[in-house]
């Protein structure tokens, strides 16, 4: 069966849904059977990351940057575990590999343009779904977390990590797709999340590191969604709504730039391994 | 190749060369990936420790010593731990060798030994890489126990490949999906004493730790650190460590043992489900 038609007519919105849906139950149905498995193992990732930092500073009012530390780690880690989900493209072309679609799907533009778009819906929809759950685990561990914040500030925030997901995905599509066409073996999509996390403002500001280890932030481009994120969950926004819009505003330019560039070095690495007639030695 | 297709007879000299040919094919499937898997590791490690380090130098003075060692030596051993409960046969699953192993007990037996063997080198590599780093991210923390620290790692390695040995060898008898040393891992994470200590959370929560087995080991690891002058005391400690170790190592040999000769007799030994 087909997972996308070999060519693409105009589809209405809705019916582009619908298909996205389809395309979506049948990638997860794949992993169905470690589904319970794989959800008990993340919180529990998600917990181990969490608690030290809580354990540690309780009690001692050590503050990151003005922030709580618990406060400062918790935002960190549902922004990095949330937009790892948008690193997934090499996945889900070894998934469609896997089964046996792959050539399928590339073998037309409009099957690389449809997957293109519909892992972008994905990737937005799960992070969305990660947001909410995580939060509520954030907050019932310390309720201080989901109390000093408002309902539009969780909100715009939220609209933030959604706009971050799109940027990652572009930076992902932008650091796995070269390697389709070399036919080499890499990870720079995860040697950039790690570099994320050691210096992308995730467990603490780089005003606390070194003036020379602290110049290695640069190199972390989107470090700016993370300080956007925390500024918008924390906003006084009575005060200051327009800042609001203005954090939201800055964090869509970067996500958008970071998405057009993605996506047209990833679209365009497919197409010439496609008309190469290379697309069945991808190495994953 | 022709490494792969040597015949073994089932004699001592045909086991030694199954087992050289199984650890070749390893070094050389880590070889040509070394520098990518040598850069993500110590990124992984620089992204467990660093915060901790930055933490530490912020919390009042009686933390500053305190931290950075409890969380490194924590770490160390975590991560000679998991190499031993989840990376070996990963590694032979993605190269497409495991299977040809199972069809035979001698096959089966080489595999697991070198398997074995390469889990405590590398967990000794691991834990030493750790603990240099912590030393150097952090100067409070000492290395003058470091030669009895990594007389214990072996222990570690042999209590995890035993954990991962059951869980492989429960699921080929039963054919269920349990991933055991995934659980542990993250359980020993989050409840088994690795970055922080117990009794810092509410005594509920504190009693998750007793759903994690190697919370005995990392216990004695640290007593260890601690640097007792006591020599008697050292080895007593290291001594149970091991007892623990051969236990886990023992019984997952005869779980797994079991598992197959039922996956046999079904014919399903190439539905093996690692756990990872």
């Amino acid at each position: 069966m087909e997972i996308l038609p070999e060519k693409v007519p105009k589809v209405s919105l809705l019916r582009g849904v619908v298909e996205w849906l389809v395309w979506r139950r049948k990638l997860s149905l794949y992993y169905q059977k470690y589904i319970i498995h794989h959800n008990i193992t993340f919180f529990l990732l998600f917990l181990s990351n969490l608690l030290p930092f809580y354990v540690w500073s309780k009690g001692t009012e050590v503050r990151y940057a003005g922030y709580d530390v618990f406060h400062y780690v918790a935002l960190g880690l549902i922004y990095l575990l949330s937009v790892d989900y948008s690193l997934e493209f090499a996945g889900r072309l070894r998934r469609l590999k896997e089964e046996g679609e792959l050539e399928i799907v590339i073998s037309s533009r409009g099957g690389v343009l449809r997957f293109l778009i519909y892992s972008l819906a994905d990737s937005c929809a799960q992070s969305m779904i990660f947001v909410l759950i995580v939060l509520t685990i954030s907050g019932l561990l310390d309720r201080s977390l989901i109390s000093s914040t408002t309902f539009t500030s969780i909100l715009a925030s939220s609209i933030i990590l959604l706009l971050a997901s799109v940027g990652w995905f572009g930076l992902g599509l932008m650091m796995d797709a070269p390697f389709l066409i070399w036919e080499q073996k890499g990870r720079p999509a995860t040697i950039l999340l790690l570099l994320t996390g050691v210096f992308g403002e995730i467990y603490f500001p780089l005003e606390n590191l070194s003036s020379r280890l602290g110049e290695i932030g640069v190199f972390v481009p989107p470090i700016l969604f993370i300080r956007c994120f925390r500024q918008a969950f924390f906003i006084d926004n009575a005060r200051s709504s327009y800042r609001i819009f203005l954090l939201i505003g800055i964090s869509g330019c970067l996500a958008l730039s970071l998405l057009m560039i993605g996506f047209l070095s990833a679209f365009k690495t497919l197409e010439l391994a496609r008309k190469q007639g290379r697309t069945g030695r991808y190495t994953f | 190749m022709s490494l792969l297709n040597i015949k073994a007879k089932g004699t001592a000299i045909a086991q030694i060369l199954r087992l050289s040919e199984v650890n070749l094919q390893i070094s050389l499937y880590y070889l040509g990936r070394s520098i990518i898997t040598v850069t993500v590791a110590l990124l992984r490690i620089i992204m467990r420790l660093l915060p901790f380090s930055v933490l530490g130098q912020v919390l009042a003075a009686g933390y500053r010593t305190s931290l950075p060692e409890f969380v490194t030596v924590g770490l160390a051993f975590s991560a000679a731990l998991n190499d031993s409960l989840i990376s070996p046969l990963r590694s032979w699953r993605q190269k497409g060798i495991f299977e040809n192993h199972m069809v035979s007990k001698l096959g089966v037996r080489g595999v697991l030994l070198s398997h074995l063997v390469l889990s405590c080198i590398r967990g000794e590599v691991l834990f030493a890489t750790i603990l240099i780093m912590g030393n150097l991210i952090s100067p409070e923390f000492s290395l003058k126990t470091l030669p009895y620290l990594m007389l214990m790692v072996p222990s570690i390695s042999m209590t995890g490949f035993g954990i991962m040995l059951m869980s492989a060898g429960y699921h080929l008898r039963t054919q269920r999906i349990v991933p055991v040393p995934l659980y542990l891992r993250f359980l020993t994470w989050a409840f088994g004493e690795v970055f922080f200590p117990l009794d810092k959370i509410s005594p509920i929560l504190s009693r998750l730790g007793w759903f994690v087995p190697t919370i005995f080991l990392i216990r004695r690891l640290r007593f260890v650190y601690s640097g007792t002058p006591i020599l008697a005391e050292i080895l007593s400690k290291i001594a149970q460590t091991y007892l623990l170790g051969v236990l886990f190592l023992v019984l997952g040999f005869l779980v797994i043992n079991g598992g197959l000769e039922e996956a046999r007799s079904k014919g399903t030994t190439t539905r093996i489900f690692l756990g990872v």
